[in-house]
Protein backbone atom coordinates (compact mmCIF):
# COMPACT_ATOMS: atom_id res chain seq x y z
CA UNK A 1 0.00 0.00 0.00
CA UNK A 2 1.31 3.34 -1.01
CA UNK A 3 1.37 5.75 1.60
CA UNK A 4 1.24 8.87 -1.24
CA UNK A 5 -1.40 10.85 0.19
CA UNK A 6 -4.19 12.45 -2.77
CA UNK A 7 -5.70 16.52 -2.19
CA UNK A 8 -8.42 17.67 -4.58
CA UNK A 9 -8.06 21.10 -5.16
CA UNK A 10 -11.22 23.85 -6.60
CA UNK A 11 -9.86 26.99 -8.65
CA UNK A 12 -6.40 25.76 -9.82
CA UNK A 13 -5.85 28.11 -12.66
CA UNK A 14 -4.32 30.71 -10.62
CA UNK A 15 -3.73 32.48 -6.83
CA UNK A 16 -3.72 30.58 -3.80
CA UNK A 17 -5.47 27.30 -5.40
CA UNK A 18 -2.51 27.00 -7.89
CA UNK A 19 0.33 27.91 -5.44
CA UNK A 20 -1.23 24.75 -3.11
CA UNK A 21 -1.27 22.47 -6.01
CA UNK A 22 2.02 23.34 -6.38
CA UNK A 23 3.74 23.21 -2.97
CA UNK A 24 1.58 19.62 -2.39
CA UNK A 25 3.25 18.69 -5.51
CA UNK A 26 6.05 19.44 -4.55
CA UNK A 27 5.73 17.68 -1.02
CA UNK A 28 5.18 14.73 -2.90
CA UNK A 29 1.42 14.25 -2.55
CA UNK A 30 -0.95 13.49 -5.61
CA UNK A 31 -2.91 16.27 -6.45
CA UNK A 32 -5.81 16.48 -8.35
CA UNK A 33 -6.01 19.97 -9.57
CA UNK A 34 -9.73 21.02 -10.77
CA UNK A 35 -10.63 24.29 -12.86
CA UNK A 36 -12.67 25.64 -15.15
CA UNK A 37 -12.46 24.44 -19.09
CA UNK A 38 -10.92 26.99 -21.21
CA UNK A 39 -7.47 27.83 -18.95
CA UNK A 40 -5.33 25.33 -21.42
CA UNK A 41 -2.52 26.46 -20.86
CA UNK A 42 -2.17 27.08 -17.18
CA UNK A 43 -3.85 23.17 -17.18
CA UNK A 44 -0.40 22.53 -19.18
CA UNK A 45 1.53 23.95 -16.98
CA UNK A 46 0.09 22.19 -13.77
CA UNK A 47 -0.08 19.18 -15.16
CA UNK A 48 3.76 18.73 -16.41
CA UNK A 49 4.05 18.70 -12.02
CA UNK A 50 4.86 15.75 -10.44
CA UNK A 51 1.73 13.51 -9.18
CA UNK A 52 -0.68 16.16 -10.69
CA UNK A 53 -3.79 15.52 -12.44
CA UNK A 54 -5.86 18.10 -13.71
CA UNK A 55 -9.54 17.62 -13.93
CA UNK A 56 -12.32 20.57 -15.73
CA UNK A 57 -14.32 21.75 -13.03
CA UNK A 58 -16.85 24.51 -12.91
CA UNK A 59 -17.81 24.95 -9.19
CA UNK A 60 -21.33 26.17 -9.85
CA UNK A 61 -22.26 23.06 -12.13
CA UNK A 62 -23.67 20.10 -9.88
CA UNK A 63 -23.54 17.52 -12.67
CA UNK A 64 -19.62 18.25 -13.07
CA UNK A 65 -18.95 18.01 -9.82
CA UNK A 66 -20.64 14.89 -9.33
CA UNK A 67 -18.57 13.72 -12.87
CA UNK A 68 -15.44 15.18 -10.71
CA UNK A 69 -15.31 13.45 -7.71
CA UNK A 70 -16.50 10.00 -8.83
CA UNK A 71 -13.27 10.54 -11.00
CA UNK A 72 -11.08 11.69 -8.26
CA UNK A 73 -12.25 8.88 -5.90
CA UNK A 74 -11.56 6.21 -8.72
CA UNK A 75 -8.44 7.58 -9.26
CA UNK A 76 -7.00 5.87 -6.14
CA UNK A 77 -9.20 7.62 -3.59
CA UNK A 78 -9.56 11.08 -1.39
CA UNK A 79 -7.96 12.59 1.78
CA UNK A 80 -8.02 15.95 1.78
CA UNK A 81 -10.27 18.41 -0.14
CA UNK A 82 -9.40 21.53 -0.40
CA UNK A 83 -12.89 23.71 -1.09
CA UNK A 84 -10.77 27.22 -2.38
CA UNK A 85 -12.33 28.13 -5.61
CA UNK A 86 -14.34 31.99 -5.60
CA UNK A 87 -14.02 35.58 -6.34
CA UNK A 88 -14.70 39.17 -5.25
CA UNK A 89 -16.90 40.79 -5.86
CA UNK A 90 -17.80 44.96 -4.70
CA UNK A 91 -19.99 47.36 -5.01
CA UNK A 92 -23.02 48.88 -3.16
CA UNK A 93 -26.12 46.47 -3.28
CA UNK A 94 -28.24 48.54 -5.75
CA UNK A 95 -25.30 48.64 -8.62
CA UNK A 96 -25.94 44.65 -8.42
CA UNK A 97 -27.54 43.10 -10.87
CA UNK A 98 -29.37 39.64 -9.56
CA UNK A 99 -27.44 37.61 -12.26
CA UNK A 100 -24.10 38.75 -10.11
CA UNK A 101 -25.91 37.96 -7.05
CA UNK A 102 -26.24 34.38 -8.05
CA UNK A 103 -23.44 33.93 -9.81
CA UNK A 104 -21.35 35.17 -6.63
CA UNK A 105 -23.59 32.65 -4.39
CA UNK A 106 -23.53 29.96 -6.68
CA UNK A 107 -19.76 29.98 -6.95
CA UNK A 108 -18.31 31.03 -3.46
CA UNK A 109 -20.93 29.14 -1.30
CA UNK A 110 -22.94 26.78 -3.45
CA UNK A 111 -19.84 25.31 -5.27
CA UNK A 112 -17.71 24.59 -1.78
CA UNK A 113 -21.39 23.40 -0.16
CA UNK A 114 -21.63 21.10 -3.15
CA UNK A 115 -18.73 19.34 -3.16
CA UNK A 116 -18.30 18.96 0.49
CA UNK A 117 -21.83 17.07 0.34
CA UNK A 118 -20.32 14.94 -2.52
CA UNK A 119 -17.24 14.00 -0.84
CA UNK A 120 -18.86 13.38 2.61
CA UNK A 121 -20.06 9.76 1.38
CA UNK A 122 -16.46 8.55 0.40
CA UNK A 123 -14.87 10.21 3.70
CA UNK A 124 -17.45 8.12 5.47
CA UNK A 125 -16.53 4.90 4.06
CA UNK A 126 -13.65 5.59 4.71
CA UNK A 127 -14.11 6.78 8.10
CA UNK A 128 -11.16 9.66 7.45
CA UNK A 129 -10.54 12.87 5.67
CA UNK A 130 -10.11 16.44 5.57
CA UNK A 131 -12.22 19.14 4.07
CA UNK A 132 -10.45 22.64 3.80
CA UNK A 133 -12.37 25.67 2.96
CA UNK A 134 -10.71 29.10 2.02
CA UNK A 135 -13.26 31.70 3.50
CA UNK A 136 -11.44 34.48 4.12
CA UNK A 137 -10.63 37.03 6.95
CA UNK A 138 -13.53 38.64 5.09
CA UNK A 139 -15.32 36.05 6.49
CA UNK A 140 -14.84 36.80 10.11
CA UNK A 141 -14.77 41.08 10.14
CA UNK A 142 -16.62 43.22 7.39
CA UNK A 143 -15.60 46.67 5.30
CA UNK A 144 -18.53 48.60 3.20
CA UNK A 145 -19.64 47.62 0.01
CA UNK A 146 -18.45 43.86 -0.12
CA UNK A 147 -22.16 42.61 1.15
CA UNK A 148 -21.96 39.66 -1.37
CA UNK A 149 -18.60 38.77 -0.76
CA UNK A 150 -19.08 38.95 2.97
CA UNK A 151 -22.61 36.91 2.80
CA UNK A 152 -21.29 34.37 0.73
CA UNK A 153 -17.78 33.75 3.13
CA UNK A 154 -19.66 34.72 6.26
CA UNK A 155 -22.11 32.02 5.02
CA UNK A 156 -18.95 29.45 4.36
CA UNK A 157 -17.83 30.02 8.10
CA UNK A 158 -20.81 29.13 9.77
CA UNK A 159 -21.40 26.28 7.14
CA UNK A 160 -18.13 24.55 8.34
CA UNK A 161 -18.45 25.58 11.72
CA UNK A 162 -21.69 22.78 11.74
CA UNK A 163 -20.00 20.78 9.25
CA UNK A 164 -17.32 20.29 12.11
CA UNK A 165 -19.57 18.69 14.78
CA UNK A 166 -20.84 16.86 11.85
CA UNK A 167 -18.47 15.24 10.62
CA UNK A 168 -15.85 14.57 14.05
CA UNK A 169 -18.27 11.99 14.77
CA UNK A 170 -17.17 9.80 11.43
CA UNK A 171 -13.73 10.67 12.00
CA UNK A 172 -13.85 13.27 8.84
CA UNK A 173 -12.00 16.81 9.73
CA UNK A 174 -13.29 20.28 8.24
CA UNK A 175 -10.94 23.31 8.61
CA UNK A 176 -11.06 26.72 7.27
CA UNK A 177 -8.39 28.89 5.91
CA UNK A 178 -8.44 32.62 6.34
CA UNK A 179 -6.45 34.86 4.16
CA UNK A 180 -5.96 38.17 4.26
CA UNK A 181 -4.67 40.32 1.15
CA UNK A 182 -3.05 38.59 -1.45
CA UNK A 183 -0.37 39.63 -3.66
CA UNK A 184 -2.47 37.65 -6.53
CA UNK A 185 -4.58 38.84 -9.51
CA UNK A 186 -7.18 38.44 -7.36
CA UNK A 187 -8.75 42.33 -7.92
CA UNK A 188 -8.27 42.15 -11.38
CA UNK A 189 -8.48 38.53 -12.92
CA UNK A 190 -11.10 36.69 -9.84
CA UNK A 191 -13.31 39.96 -9.69
CA UNK A 192 -15.99 41.59 -10.32
CA UNK A 193 -18.04 44.96 -9.17
CA UNK A 194 -21.03 46.91 -9.79
CA UNK A 195 -21.82 50.73 -9.75
CA UNK A 196 -24.67 53.02 -8.90
CA UNK A 197 -24.40 56.31 -9.03
CA UNK A 198 -25.88 57.09 -5.65
CA UNK A 199 -22.81 55.53 -3.97
CA UNK A 200 -20.03 56.39 -6.44
CA UNK A 201 -18.61 58.97 -3.88
CA UNK A 202 -18.42 56.61 -0.86
CA UNK A 203 -17.00 53.74 -2.86
CA UNK A 204 -14.25 55.67 -4.18
CA UNK A 205 -13.59 56.91 -0.75
CA UNK A 206 -13.80 53.06 0.76
CA UNK A 207 -12.08 51.89 -2.43
CA UNK A 208 -9.62 54.17 -1.52
CA UNK A 209 -8.43 53.20 1.75
CA UNK A 210 -8.47 49.57 0.62
CA UNK A 211 -6.14 49.40 -1.90
CA UNK A 212 -4.15 51.98 -0.42
CA UNK A 213 -0.41 51.04 -1.39
CA UNK A 214 0.42 51.00 2.27
CA UNK A 215 -2.18 48.47 2.97
CA UNK A 216 -1.50 46.12 -0.30
CA UNK A 217 1.94 46.02 1.24
CA UNK A 218 1.14 44.38 4.36
CA UNK A 219 -0.18 41.55 1.52
CA UNK A 220 1.32 37.96 1.74
CA UNK A 221 2.15 35.77 -1.39
CA UNK A 222 0.22 33.26 -2.48
CA UNK A 223 3.42 31.16 -1.39
CA UNK A 224 3.34 32.21 1.95
CA UNK A 225 -1.06 31.37 2.59
CA UNK A 226 -0.47 27.69 1.28
CA UNK A 227 1.84 26.93 3.64
CA UNK A 228 -1.03 27.64 6.21
CA UNK A 229 -2.80 25.17 3.74
CA UNK A 230 -0.47 22.52 4.25
CA UNK A 231 0.13 23.10 7.95
CA UNK A 232 -3.81 22.67 7.92
CA UNK A 233 -3.72 19.78 5.92
CA UNK A 234 -0.97 17.96 7.85
CA UNK A 235 -0.99 18.96 11.88
CA UNK A 236 -3.41 16.55 13.06
CA UNK A 237 -4.65 19.27 15.38
CA UNK A 238 -8.80 19.86 16.07
CA UNK A 239 -8.27 23.14 15.18
CA UNK A 240 -11.01 24.92 12.84
CA UNK A 241 -9.56 28.08 11.46
CA UNK A 242 -6.11 29.28 10.66
CA UNK A 243 -6.69 32.73 10.07
CA UNK A 244 -3.23 33.65 7.89
CA UNK A 245 -1.24 36.40 7.05
CA UNK A 246 0.15 38.89 8.95
CA UNK A 247 -2.98 41.49 8.37
CA UNK A 248 -5.67 38.70 8.99
CA UNK A 249 -4.44 38.00 11.63
CA UNK A 250 -4.01 41.44 13.25
CA UNK A 251 -6.78 41.96 11.71
CA UNK A 252 -8.88 39.35 13.61
CA UNK A 253 -7.37 40.09 16.81
CA UNK A 254 -8.02 43.83 16.74
CA UNK A 255 -11.79 42.33 16.16
CA UNK A 256 -11.87 40.12 19.15
CA UNK A 257 -9.94 42.20 21.50
CA UNK A 258 -11.98 44.90 20.82
CA UNK A 259 -15.78 42.81 20.75
CA UNK A 260 -17.68 43.13 17.95
CA UNK A 261 -19.77 46.96 18.57
CA UNK A 262 -16.35 48.55 19.33
CA UNK A 263 -14.54 46.67 16.29
CA UNK A 264 -17.54 47.63 13.70
CA UNK A 265 -17.34 51.57 15.07
CA UNK A 266 -13.17 51.94 14.75
CA UNK A 267 -13.91 50.35 10.91
CA UNK A 268 -16.69 53.13 10.55
CA UNK A 269 -14.11 55.95 11.23
CA UNK A 270 -11.37 54.30 9.27
CA UNK A 271 -13.35 54.53 6.53
CA UNK A 272 -15.54 57.35 6.80
CA UNK A 273 -13.97 59.24 9.14
CA UNK B 1 -9.92 -1.45 -33.80
CA UNK B 2 -8.93 -5.25 -35.39
CA UNK B 3 -10.29 -8.43 -35.37
CA UNK B 4 -13.49 -7.71 -33.38
CA UNK B 5 -11.26 -6.40 -30.36
CA UNK B 6 -10.64 -2.95 -29.05
CA UNK B 7 -7.51 -2.58 -27.69
CA UNK B 8 -6.36 1.22 -28.06
CA UNK B 9 -9.94 2.13 -28.87
CA UNK B 10 -11.90 4.74 -27.19
CA UNK B 11 -16.31 4.61 -26.59
CA UNK B 12 -18.71 6.50 -25.17
CA UNK B 13 -21.46 4.34 -23.49
CA UNK B 14 -24.74 6.38 -22.61
CA UNK B 15 -26.89 5.32 -19.81
CA UNK B 16 -23.45 3.36 -18.73
CA UNK B 17 -24.75 2.98 -14.64
CA UNK B 18 -27.68 0.54 -15.45
CA UNK B 19 -28.97 -2.54 -17.82
CA UNK B 20 -27.94 -2.60 -21.07
CA UNK B 21 -25.77 0.49 -20.97
CA UNK B 22 -23.74 -1.61 -17.94
CA UNK B 23 -23.49 -4.21 -19.42
CA UNK B 24 -22.03 -2.64 -22.76
CA UNK B 25 -19.59 -0.51 -20.95
CA UNK B 26 -18.11 -3.52 -19.72
CA UNK B 27 -18.17 -5.51 -22.73
CA UNK B 28 -16.55 -2.93 -24.41
CA UNK B 29 -14.17 -2.85 -21.53
CA UNK B 30 -13.32 -6.47 -21.52
CA UNK B 31 -12.11 -6.36 -24.80
CA UNK B 32 -9.99 -3.70 -24.24
CA UNK B 33 -11.45 -0.41 -24.82
CA UNK B 34 -11.22 3.01 -22.86
CA UNK B 35 -14.86 4.18 -22.21
CA UNK B 36 -16.56 7.45 -20.66
CA UNK B 37 -19.96 6.38 -18.89
CA UNK B 38 -22.16 8.86 -19.11
CA UNK B 39 -25.62 9.09 -16.98
CA UNK B 40 -27.93 10.54 -15.10
CA UNK B 41 -26.80 9.78 -11.47
CA UNK B 42 -22.95 9.39 -10.04
CA UNK B 43 -23.63 6.37 -8.04
CA UNK B 44 -24.88 3.27 -10.50
CA UNK B 45 -22.19 5.58 -12.52
CA UNK B 46 -19.65 4.46 -9.92
CA UNK B 47 -20.26 0.78 -9.99
CA UNK B 48 -20.00 0.47 -13.61
CA UNK B 49 -16.32 2.52 -13.24
CA UNK B 50 -15.63 -0.07 -10.47
CA UNK B 51 -16.19 -2.93 -12.26
CA UNK B 52 -14.27 -1.91 -15.16
CA UNK B 53 -11.25 -1.05 -12.77
CA UNK B 54 -11.83 -4.23 -11.25
CA UNK B 55 -11.43 -5.96 -14.35
CA UNK B 56 -8.26 -3.73 -15.37
CA UNK B 57 -9.96 -1.61 -17.40
CA UNK B 58 -9.92 2.04 -17.94
CA UNK B 59 -12.73 4.42 -18.04
CA UNK B 60 -14.02 7.81 -17.14
CA UNK B 61 -17.59 9.24 -15.70
CA UNK B 62 -19.64 12.12 -17.16
CA UNK B 63 -22.56 12.53 -14.86
CA UNK B 64 -25.74 14.60 -16.77
CA UNK B 65 -28.43 14.57 -18.93
CA UNK B 66 -28.23 13.46 -22.33
CA UNK B 67 -30.74 15.30 -23.87
CA UNK B 68 -28.19 18.77 -22.79
CA UNK B 69 -26.22 19.77 -25.44
CA UNK B 70 -23.60 20.55 -22.60
CA UNK B 71 -23.93 17.21 -21.52
CA UNK B 72 -22.95 15.91 -24.94
CA UNK B 73 -20.06 18.08 -25.40
CA UNK B 74 -18.72 17.04 -22.27
CA UNK B 75 -18.59 13.46 -23.12
CA UNK B 76 -17.51 13.84 -26.02
CA UNK B 77 -14.74 16.19 -24.82
CA UNK B 78 -13.73 13.55 -21.85
CA UNK B 79 -13.22 10.74 -24.41
CA UNK B 80 -10.76 13.53 -26.29
CA UNK B 81 -9.33 14.85 -23.61
CA UNK B 82 -8.65 11.08 -21.35
CA UNK B 83 -8.39 8.78 -23.90
CA UNK B 84 -7.24 10.84 -27.32
CA UNK B 85 -9.38 9.75 -29.43
CA UNK B 86 -12.98 8.35 -30.75
CA UNK B 87 -13.82 4.30 -31.93
CA UNK B 88 -17.49 4.29 -30.89
CA UNK B 89 -20.34 5.32 -29.14
CA UNK B 90 -23.49 3.58 -28.05
CA UNK B 91 -26.53 5.91 -27.45
CA UNK B 92 -28.21 3.83 -24.84
CA UNK B 93 -29.42 6.47 -22.24
CA UNK B 94 -33.34 6.03 -22.25
CA UNK B 95 -36.44 6.18 -20.38
CA UNK B 96 -39.76 4.24 -20.37
CA UNK B 97 -42.39 5.80 -18.44
CA UNK B 98 -46.13 4.38 -18.49
CA UNK B 99 -47.90 7.49 -20.60
CA UNK B 100 -51.52 5.72 -21.37
CA UNK B 101 -53.19 5.98 -24.21
CA UNK B 102 -52.13 8.95 -27.30
CA UNK B 103 -55.16 11.14 -25.32
CA UNK B 104 -54.08 10.03 -22.07
CA UNK B 105 -50.80 10.87 -22.23
CA UNK B 106 -49.65 14.06 -20.59
CA UNK B 107 -47.81 16.76 -23.00
CA UNK B 108 -44.77 16.85 -20.40
CA UNK B 109 -44.52 13.06 -20.53
CA UNK B 110 -44.28 13.23 -24.12
CA UNK B 111 -41.60 15.88 -23.83
CA UNK B 112 -39.37 14.26 -21.83
CA UNK B 113 -39.46 11.28 -23.41
CA UNK B 114 -38.80 12.83 -27.00
CA UNK B 115 -35.91 14.69 -25.17
CA UNK B 116 -34.31 12.22 -23.67
CA UNK B 117 -34.76 8.99 -26.32
CA UNK B 118 -34.76 10.83 -29.55
CA UNK B 119 -33.14 13.99 -28.93
CA UNK B 120 -30.39 12.92 -26.96
CA UNK B 121 -29.51 10.31 -29.60
CA UNK B 122 -29.04 12.85 -32.10
CA UNK B 123 -27.16 15.27 -30.04
CA UNK B 124 -25.25 12.57 -29.02
CA UNK B 125 -24.20 11.99 -32.41
CA UNK B 126 -23.77 15.67 -33.21
CA UNK B 127 -20.64 15.57 -31.06
CA UNK B 128 -19.73 11.79 -31.72
CA UNK B 129 -19.44 12.12 -35.38
CA UNK B 130 -16.90 15.10 -35.80
CA UNK B 131 -14.86 13.29 -33.03
CA UNK B 132 -14.65 10.03 -34.64
CA UNK B 133 -13.79 11.58 -38.04
CA UNK B 134 -10.51 13.12 -36.93
CA UNK B 135 -9.28 9.51 -36.32
CA UNK B 136 -10.72 8.41 -40.05
CA UNK B 137 -14.10 7.28 -38.52
CA UNK B 138 -16.06 5.21 -36.30
CA UNK B 139 -19.16 3.12 -35.74
CA UNK B 140 -22.33 3.95 -33.88
CA UNK B 141 -25.20 1.89 -32.29
CA UNK B 142 -28.07 3.59 -31.17
CA UNK B 143 -30.47 1.42 -28.93
CA UNK B 144 -34.04 1.41 -30.20
CA UNK B 145 -36.67 -1.37 -28.97
CA UNK B 146 -38.55 -4.13 -30.44
CA UNK B 147 -41.34 -1.30 -30.31
CA UNK B 148 -39.86 0.15 -33.23
CA UNK B 149 -40.92 -2.67 -34.95
CA UNK B 150 -43.93 -3.58 -33.64
CA UNK B 151 -47.06 -1.85 -31.62
CA UNK B 152 -47.25 -1.67 -27.72
CA UNK B 153 -50.21 -0.10 -26.32
CA UNK B 154 -49.80 2.68 -23.91
CA UNK B 155 -46.40 3.94 -24.92
CA UNK B 156 -46.89 6.42 -27.51
CA UNK B 157 -43.96 8.47 -27.22
CA UNK B 158 -41.90 5.89 -26.16
CA UNK B 159 -42.60 3.89 -29.58
CA UNK B 160 -42.69 7.42 -31.38
CA UNK B 161 -39.01 7.96 -30.29
CA UNK B 162 -37.96 4.77 -30.73
CA UNK B 163 -39.06 4.75 -34.66
CA UNK B 164 -37.32 7.94 -34.60
CA UNK B 165 -34.12 7.22 -33.49
CA UNK B 166 -34.48 3.79 -36.39
CA UNK B 167 -35.10 6.55 -39.00
CA UNK B 168 -32.38 9.25 -37.58
CA UNK B 169 -30.43 6.44 -37.78
CA UNK B 170 -30.13 4.97 -41.45
CA UNK B 171 -30.24 9.16 -42.53
CA UNK B 172 -27.32 9.51 -40.30
CA UNK B 173 -26.09 6.44 -42.01
CA UNK B 174 -26.57 7.06 -45.24
CA UNK B 175 -24.91 10.66 -44.81
CA UNK B 176 -21.47 9.69 -43.02
CA UNK B 177 -21.26 6.09 -45.16
CA UNK B 178 -18.66 7.43 -47.29
CA UNK B 179 -16.45 9.17 -44.25
CA UNK B 180 -15.97 5.85 -43.00
CA UNK B 181 -18.95 6.76 -40.15
CA UNK B 182 -21.46 2.98 -39.62
CA UNK B 183 -24.48 4.07 -37.82
CA UNK B 184 -26.48 0.89 -36.93
CA UNK B 185 -29.63 0.30 -34.78
CA UNK B 186 -30.40 -2.65 -31.89
CA UNK B 187 -34.29 -3.19 -31.19
CA UNK B 188 -34.28 -5.57 -27.84
CA UNK B 189 -37.19 -7.24 -26.61
CA UNK B 190 -37.70 -8.32 -23.36
CA UNK B 191 -34.17 -8.18 -21.60
CA UNK B 192 -33.63 -8.49 -17.71
CA UNK B 193 -33.25 -4.61 -16.83
CA UNK B 194 -33.77 -2.50 -14.26
CA UNK B 195 -35.84 -0.34 -16.90
CA UNK B 196 -37.94 -3.81 -18.43
CA UNK B 197 -38.43 -4.39 -14.63
CA UNK B 198 -40.14 -1.32 -13.40
CA UNK B 199 -42.20 -1.35 -17.00
CA UNK B 200 -43.64 -4.95 -16.11
CA UNK B 201 -44.05 -3.51 -12.26
CA UNK B 202 -45.94 -0.58 -13.57
CA UNK B 203 -47.66 -1.86 -16.75
CA UNK B 204 -50.69 -3.91 -17.99
CA UNK B 205 -47.93 -6.81 -19.19
CA UNK B 206 -46.75 -9.51 -16.95
CA UNK B 207 -43.34 -10.07 -17.02
CA UNK B 208 -44.76 -14.24 -17.90
CA UNK B 209 -46.66 -11.95 -21.11
CA UNK B 210 -43.59 -10.93 -22.34
CA UNK B 211 -42.29 -14.38 -22.05
CA UNK B 212 -44.73 -16.15 -23.80
CA UNK B 213 -44.66 -13.10 -26.87
CA UNK B 214 -41.20 -14.66 -27.18
CA UNK B 215 -40.83 -17.65 -29.10
CA UNK B 216 -37.48 -18.37 -27.64
CA UNK B 217 -39.78 -18.47 -24.58
CA UNK B 218 -37.12 -16.39 -22.10
CA UNK B 219 -36.50 -13.24 -21.19
CA UNK B 220 -32.81 -12.25 -21.90
CA UNK B 221 -29.61 -10.93 -20.37
CA UNK B 222 -28.26 -7.52 -21.00
CA UNK B 223 -24.88 -8.99 -22.04
CA UNK B 224 -26.94 -10.61 -24.53
CA UNK B 225 -27.14 -6.85 -26.29
CA UNK B 226 -24.07 -6.09 -25.54
CA UNK B 227 -22.28 -9.43 -27.44
CA UNK B 228 -24.52 -7.41 -30.38
CA UNK B 229 -23.39 -4.21 -29.90
CA UNK B 230 -19.29 -4.66 -29.41
CA UNK B 231 -20.18 -6.99 -32.79
CA UNK B 232 -21.92 -4.19 -34.48
CA UNK B 233 -18.82 -1.76 -33.19
CA UNK B 234 -16.39 -4.16 -34.43
CA UNK B 235 -14.48 -4.57 -38.36
CA UNK B 236 -17.02 -7.45 -38.16
CA UNK B 237 -19.49 -5.62 -38.77
CA UNK B 238 -17.45 -3.54 -41.59
CA UNK B 239 -20.14 -3.56 -44.32
CA UNK B 240 -22.88 -3.07 -42.27
CA UNK B 241 -24.75 0.43 -41.35
CA UNK B 242 -28.30 1.76 -41.51
CA UNK B 243 -29.61 -1.42 -40.09
CA UNK B 244 -31.91 -2.30 -37.31
CA UNK B 245 -30.69 -5.62 -35.66
CA UNK B 246 -33.50 -6.93 -33.36
CA UNK B 247 -31.98 -8.88 -30.96
CA UNK B 248 -35.59 -9.85 -28.93
CA UNK B 249 -35.95 -13.75 -29.33
CA UNK B 250 -37.98 -13.96 -32.52
CA UNK B 251 -40.61 -11.36 -30.89
CA UNK B 252 -41.82 -9.39 -34.29
CA UNK B 253 -41.82 -12.65 -35.82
Amino acid sequence: MSTQKTVFITGTSSGLGRASAKLFSAKGWRVIATMRGGDAQKETELSKLAGVTVLPLDVTDPAQIKSAVVNAVSLGGVDVVFNNAGYGMAGPLEGLTDEQIVRMVNTNLLGAIRITKAFVPHFREKKAGLFLTTTSIGGLIAVPFNSMYHATKWGLEGFCESMAFELKRFGIGMKTIEPGGMKTDFFTRSFDTGRHEAYNGLVDRVMGVITDPKTMGTYSTPDQIAEVVYEAATDNKDQLRYVAGADAKATYAARLQAGDESFRKGMDRQFFG
Amino acid sequence: MSGGRFTDSVGIVTGAGKGIGQACAIAFAKLGAKVVLSGQSEAPLAETLGAIEKLGGRARVVVGDVSSEGVAQDTVAAALKEFGRLDFAVNNAGISPLTGNTVDCTLETWQRVINVNLTGTWLGMKYQIPAMLQTGGGAIVNMASVTALRTFESYPPYSASKWGVVGLSKVTAKEFASKGIRVNVIGPGAIDTPLFIDTISTGAVSRDAYKSQTPMNRIATSEEVAAAATWLCSDGASYITGVLLPVEGGMTL
